[in-house]
């Protein structure tokens, strides 16, 4: 099995599934073999060449007319389902062809058997596909296709062998016996696998109203779904083109072959040999190259194989069109087309929806071989009656030229597609930004300005939006909802439309300086002092002497600030007094600890630093949490030497409860001794609370100019902190960049710690018994440790992309579903940067899709694992790390 | 008695706590107080008022949903690892069933409040029990799909 998995990529739980669609497979491509060499040997031998152009053009028609009836049932019903009808329509048919021909040998029977081949073998190659879609997520897809595919080879390899050894034998129209008991055999096999239950990634569409009329909406889903989906338009005109290069290259090698062999019964031999070469060839490049090619060079590189190779085989043929030329170029379409492209093709529309896949494909059909077989048709129709075969080599070479481009095209659409597939299924909403809103219509400016009006809670949401998005006007809109509305709402609006720094805002609040109650003249005075508007000095002075401590304290800060140096002295003298009064008194006066700076005189500084460390000291523990945290605040902004007591302070505040406590304590690092505190902001970085995460990273950013060094010192050279702590500083210096080359250290480096953390989970694994909780739960950290570990290459990945595609991909992958986690690895692949993307990929592969755990083996030995990750800087991991150690080993010496 | 260790190990086993990391289960299991049952007791009763999730560290116990509590009849058995009474740590709502020990039990019980006031400080663990929550629904939603495929199928066929 383990061989298997080496040659084939396929992993030991698949292996029925992989068994089972071979076999299936197989069967269809004998069938199909011995289909398509009897209509072709048939209509060749007993009607002529002459009459295929017009054929091309029956075939469209039939072809457009088939595909309609296929969009309409493909996605109500499981494809099983729908492979049974198929399989018992068909067996009918060909009985009743054998039956005709056997008995009448009427010579339209042979078009139309001709034309049925035709249509049939496109349906089931569809359906084939749409069947292995229901039944692989993306990435079992990318690997197991190709060999899946593989089993059609097969199957026309031993088709062809059996035309050789036996067309002259039983005869040509006898093969059709043999082709309906192999479809008889393939409707049992599926019969007999879906006993149990049906694909495992069907979804039908819904189904509302009468039947008709469900029918018709199918199929206008279908084609607006492929006007719509730009992967599906660019793979559809490919498709053109493909389809028009191969019955080009089809007709031409017809041709030569039909005048090099005389005898119906030589012909259909001779088809019999081409059969199993091309079809050998066709196996041994799909078993073991094009799934080992898409995994080394993507999926989007290995699409353009076939086009390439089409056009080098037009180039061939108008050089010279002979047997060996014809041979070659049939080769390329017989080998290439089920070696490259179907597999391929399969993978590029998986990345469509689930619930239309059947509708897209078919509406391949639907559109591509009428349009082609028609040009096609007419083509040949015009031109073979001119002597030269350039004449119609010259269009087929363009044909497949356009058939290269277009594939570039499609490759362009393939990861957009993959990731907006996501983002629909995942509910991710589209950004919302100030800079989006500009565009919206003159409605919804409206409707924002009549939602501030109302002048309810709500309205200060839309006020934000209005001011970030309408900086100009929006004071224009807000002011007039200040003044009507209560003073808390009033409070909250005046502090946003501040922040547009409009001067109507500063004209409105002087005019009316007593607008509402305290909180509000506070939050008026408090505006007008951080901007400086000098008609607001005799306010201050005013406030110097108002009974309200918050207005007091605002008066003093502006006096200290501004400065207006002549009132310095009876400010100070009020701050003192403020610092031995009530304990609102002191919080209000507290928060004036960044304009200590100001104080010119050292001595008076001293005073009050010490009347301020006093004051917080004295009041800090009251039980109010808001108290402690305001303290904490003040003491944030402190610059000054600290003592003993405001350290242990601190030292205990980090390890409060409440998160405001241990937000506001870690702006207080700074007042710990020096050696302390990287561990300290270490801890908090790695905080359950989000708040104090981004205090840390906040006060880290304060005391480092550079907070880039610090994070790649922590995480590449150092390896400090958990990675919930790497990750917040990570966060954050990425918003004030880091060079590229940086963040590809850091994935690099990511990435190798994430495979030995991989690989001591799979040594751990394979050594837990149900007895041993250290060790199980070693297993939990580990895991957890893997999902960080890869979750900070992610984060580290985000600048390296389009805005938002990691984010999609996070959100697929924690879905923990295998198709949408399947499509997000496979989205990763195809961003810029394959080197990173694709370890990074194989590694969300191996961490979040159960499936692939099992094929792991277990190399280290137990001990030194645990000895390893003991000796990790990660407290928690450590610690676990430890307890297993110990009892390893006392499990071992007893 | 169950150490630190073996207090994580449970929770993490635990439905409700399945998602949340290592590192903040150290804050819940310091919250788990450990309880004893004896055969026969019953740790609540149908339609009590509930606000405890219990975890079995050893023992045995049998959930009923016969509206009289007395009755031994089980619909479910409780072993060692698991949990029960979950559902109760998010919503207000009584007692669905009744829990019988039968076996005497040792039961690592965490109480609402305390819940409550650890997810205030470290929401990462609320982030996990929706993670989990999530998950059980998704997996509900999978099963079902996959019962009414299950049931198209034979109507089909019977069709």
């Amino acid at each position: 099995m383990k061989q298997l998995h080496r040659l084939f990529l396929v992993e030991e739980e698949e292996a029925g599934t992989v068994f089972y669609f071979l076999g299936l497979f197989l069967i269809i491509g004998c069938g199909m073999a011995l289909g398509r060499a009897t209509a072709n040997a048939l209509f060749l031998k007993r009607v002529g060449i002459d009459y295929l152009p017009v054929l091309y053009l029956v075939q469209g028609a039939a072809c457009f007319v088939t595909s309609l009836f296929y969009a309409s049932f493909a996605d109500l019903i499981s494809a099983e389902r729908f492979f049974k009808l198929l399989f018992a329509l068909i067996a009918t048919t060909v009985l009743i062809f054998w039956l005709l021909i056997s008995l009448t040998s009427n010579p339209l029977l042979f078009p139309v058997y001709f034309l049925f081949y035709e249509v049939v073998s496109e349906v089931l190659l569809i359906h084939s596909a749409l069947y292995l879609s229901q039944n692989l997520n993306t990435l079992q897809a990318k690997r197991l296709s190709p060999v899946i595919f593989s089993g059609l080879q097969l199957g026309t390899i031993l088709g062809g062998l059996f035309l050789a050894a036996y067309a002259s034998v039983l005869g040509t129209h006898n093969m059709l016996s043999v082709w309906l008991l192999l479809l008889l055999a393939a409707l049992l096999m599926v019969t007999l696998r879906h006993r149990r239950g049906p694909s495992p990634y069907f979804r039908s569409a819904r189904r509302t109203g009468p039947k008709l009329r469900r029918i018709t909406t199918q199929i206008q889903q279908g084609f607006r779904f492929a006007r719509d989906s730009a992967l599906l338009r660019s793979a559809t005109t490919a498709m053109v083109f493909m389809v028009i290069t191969y019955y080009i290259i089809n007709y031409s090698v017809k041709h030569v072959y039909t005048d090099s062999y005389t005898s119906e019964d030589d012909l259909t031999a001779f088809f019999g040999i081409l059969t199993i070469t091309t079809s050998t060839l066709a196996l041994l490049v799909q078993l073991l190259l094009t799934n080992r090619l898409i995994h080394r060079f993507g999926v989007p590189t290995v699409n353009l194989i076939y086009p390439l190779a089409s056009l080098g085989s037009f180039a061939g043929m108008i050089f010279h069109l002979g047997l060996p030329s014809a041979v070659v170029a049939s080769v390329n379409i017989e080998s290439g087309m089920p070696a490259f492209y179907n597999p391929v093709r399969t993978i590029f529309l998986n990345a469509l929806p689930q619930h239309i896949q059947g509708r897209a494909r078919a509406m391949s059909l639907a559109i591509v071989l009428p349009v082609s077989l028609v040009v096609c048709g007419t083509l040949l129709w015009l031109l073979q009656k001119l002597d030269n075969p350039l004449y119609f080599l010259m269009p087929g070479a363009a044909a497949a030229a356009l058939f290269v481009y277009f594939s570039i095209r499609m490759n362009r659409t393939y990861g957009e597609t993959l990731l907006a597939h996501l983002k629909e299924h995942l509910f991710l909403p589209e950004e919302q930004s100030a800079a989006s809103l500009r565009n919206t219509g003159k409605e919804n400016i409206a409707s924002i300005i009549a939602a501030v009006n109302r002048s309810d809670q709500a309205s200060a949401s839309f006020a934000r939006i209005l001011a970030e998005a309408y900086k100009d006007t929006a004071a224009q809109h807000i002011l007039p909802v200040v003044e009507r509305t209560t003073p808390g709402i009033a409070d909250q609006l005046l502090k946003i439309v501040a922040t547009t720094r409009d001067p109507a805002v500063y004209r409105f609040l002087l005019e009316r300086p007593d607008l509402h109650d305290n909180h509000f003249r506070a939050t008026t005075l408090n505006i007008l002092t951080n901007a400086r508007v000098k008609n607001a000095a005799p306010l201050l002075l005013q406030a110097l002497d108002d009974a309200d401590p918050r207005i007091h304290t605002t008066g003093i800060h502006g006096v200290l600030s501004w400065p207006l140096t002549e009132h310095h002295v009876p400010a100070v003298a009020n701050w003192l007094a403020l610092l031995n009064g009530s304990e609102n008194e002191q919080l209000a006066a507290l928060e004036l600890i960044p304009d200590i700076r100001h104080i010119a005189t050292p001595a008076v500084r001293e005073t009050v630093e010490q009347a301020c460390l006093a004051s917080g000291i004295r009041i800090f523990h009251t039980r109010s949490v808001a108290a402690k945290i305001h303290i904490l605040e003040a003491y944030g902004h402190w610059q000054g030497a600290s003592e003993r007591e405001i350290q242990e302070l601190i030292a205990n505040a980090l390890e409060d409860t409440d998160p405001g406590i241990r937000a506001a304590a870690v702006r207080c690092v700074h007042l710990l001794p020096r050696n302390q505190h990287h561990d300290r902001l270490e801890r908090a970085l790695a905080d359950g609370h989000a708040r104090v995460r981004n205090a840390a990273m906040d006060t880290l950013r304060k005391d480092l100019p550079d907070a880039s060094e610090l994070a790649l010192s922590w995480m590449i050279e150092h390896k400090r902190g958990i990675p919930r702590a790497q990750n917040t500083l990570l966060s954050s210096v990425i918003q004030t960049g880091l060079p590229q080359s940086a963040l590809e250290s850091i994935i690099e480096d990511r990435i190798k710690d994430a495979h030995r953390i991989h690989d001591a989970l799979v040594a751990v694994r394979g050594r837990s018994d149900h007895q041993n909780t250290a060790l199980k739960l070693l297993a939990h950290v580990l895991e957890e440790r893997l999902q960080q570990i890869l979750e900070i290459a992610l984060t580290a990945m985000e600048p390296l992309c389009a805005r938002g595609v990691i984010d999609i991909i996070r959100a697929g992958i924690s879905t923990r579903d295998d198709r949408y986690i399947a499509n997000a690895c496979e989205a990763l692949n195809s961003i810029p940067n394959r080197t990173l993307a694709q370890p990074l990929g194989q590694l969300l592969q191996d961490a979040f899709m159960p499936v692939r755990r099992t094929a792991q083996s277990i190399t280290e030995d137990l001990e030194v694992v645990l000895r390893s990750l003991a000796a990790r800087p990660d407290a928690w991991l450590q610690e676990c790390a430890g307890n297993a150690l110990t009892v390893y080993r006392g499990a071992n010496s007893g | 008695m169950a150490d630190l260790f073996e207090r994580i190990l449970l929770l993490k086993e635990s439905n409700a706590f399945s998602k949340v990391d290592t590192d903040d289960l150290r804050y819940v299991a310091q919250a788990l107080e450990e309880e004893v049952y004896f055969s026969g007791d019953r740790v609540f009763d149908i339609g009590d008022q509930g606000d405890h999730l219990y975890i079995v560290i050893n023992g045995k116990i049998g959930i009923s949903i016969d509206p009289n509590p007395a009755k031994e009849e089980y619909v479910a058995f409780i072993g060692p690892g698991e949990a029960f009474g979950e559902m109760n740590l998010v919503d207000d709502l009584p007692r669905s069933a009744t829990a019988h020990v039968i076996e005497d039990t040792r039961a690592l019980v965490l109480e609402k409040s305390q819940l409550r006031g650890l997810l205030l400080s470290y929401p990462e663990i609320s982030i996990g029990m929706m993670r989990a929550l999530s998950l059980k629904i998704r997996e509900g939603h999978a099963r079902y799909f996959r019962l009414q495929h299950q049931r198209n199928g034979s109507n089909e066929n019977d069709e």
